[in-house]
């Protein structure tokens, strides 16, 4: 049970694996600030009026420690990188692809994939368009045989729109030549 | 009201999704926990994906987490109730709206990229008041 406080309320913690601390408003009811709450540990009160205090230390407070572990874990991207024109990967891209498959077969059943192509903008965007889905479609092949189930995701082909590094068109760019893969 | 500002905000930024698109999965379960949708009770398995609209419970001595496609974290403790009212992501922009209500019981939160692309366009109500979320972890809790 969740003890140590009689009323409904808000407390904000210290970002995940010591990321910054975020914020949080108590909104008013024309959608304005009753009360901010930025500081790690500061609780807001819910209710008739909005108390704010500080709670002792930056640590998740041993009330929330059992929900606060709960939490799903981060979802975790990678990124890897392939020949011009080509759904050969580079071979520096090869640790990339073998974390990224035990990380998704560590996470098991639950898990989620998102598989996404891109590429430079050497050619034309039809062209591009094709090229990027495969590359996809080529890193999802390796999932599935190795088990992902193949209903639970879908290769994304998005050419040479979101360039990682902008240029102009017709410009051969390595970095741009990726596939992105978030695993949730 | 507070549920005309939210409709307001809501058309501010609708986005086209699609009526009924996976929002987020189940990937943790213990003891008593059901997702309600459409007044019926489903059983939620981890990989379970959830629809705009679910309501998440838990009993007594449940738990339940969840990631949603913002890459937004939910984990709900015991003898809680919280319903997923609205969520629009666009993938592309990573703009959205997500709009959660916590009826009773406790919900720890690590927003995502809804939160974190534009001021409030992620909020939590409770049955008394409204939340803007800025980023990144809190946890509510309703008696």
């Amino acid at each position: 049970m969740l003890g140590g406080c009689a009323t409904s309320s808000v407390t904000l913690l210290g970002g995940e694996q010591g990321a910054a601390t975020g914020a949080l408003a108590v909104l008013d009811e024309r959608g304005g600030d009753a009360a901010v709450l930025d500081q790690p540990n500061s609780r807001a009160s819910l209710g008739t009026g909005t108390h704010v205090r500080r709670l002792d230390g930056t640590d998740v407070p041993a009330e929330y420690r059992e929900i606060v572990d709960f939490l799903p874990e981060k979802p975790q991207e990678f990124t890897l990188y392939f020949y011009e024109g080509s759904t050969r990967l580079m071979p520096e891209s090869e640790p990339s692809l073998r974390a990224m498959l035990s990380e998704v077969a560590r996470r098991g059943s639950a898990v989620d994939v998102q598989v996404t192509g891109y590429t430079d903008t050497l050619d034309d965007e039809r062209t591009n368009d094709r090229l990027s889905h495969q590359r996809a479609r080529e890193i999802l092949d390796q999932l599935v045989e190795r088990g992902l189930d193949a209903r639970t995701t879908r290769p994304v082909g998005r050419g040479e729109r979101d360039l990682a590094v902008p240029t102009a068109d017709g410009v051969r760019e390595p970095r741009n030549r990726r596939v992105v893969i978030l695993v949730r | 009201m507070f549920s005309r500002a939210i409709a307001a905000f809501a058309v501010a930024i609708s986005l086209s999704a699609p009526a009924i698109a996976e929002i987020g999965r189940v990937k943790r379960v213990v003891g008593e926990a059901w997702i309600e949708r459409g007044g019926r009770r489903l059983p939620p398995a981890p990989g379970f994906a959830l629809l705009e609209s679910d309501t998440l419970a838990t009993g007594r001595n449940g738990r339940i987490s969840i990631t949603f496609i913002d890459n937004t974290r939910f984990s709900a403790g015991p003898s809680s109730r919280v319903a997923l009212e609205q969520f629009r992501f666009d993938e592309t922009t990573r703009r959205g709206t997500f709009v959660t209500r916590v009826n009773r019981g406790s919900l720890a939160v690590v927003s995502g990229q809804i939160a974190h692309e534009n001021r409030d366009a992620m909020r939590v109500r409770t049955p008394t008041s409204v939340l803007g979320v800025r980023g990144t972890r809190f946890v509510v809790t309703v008696q």
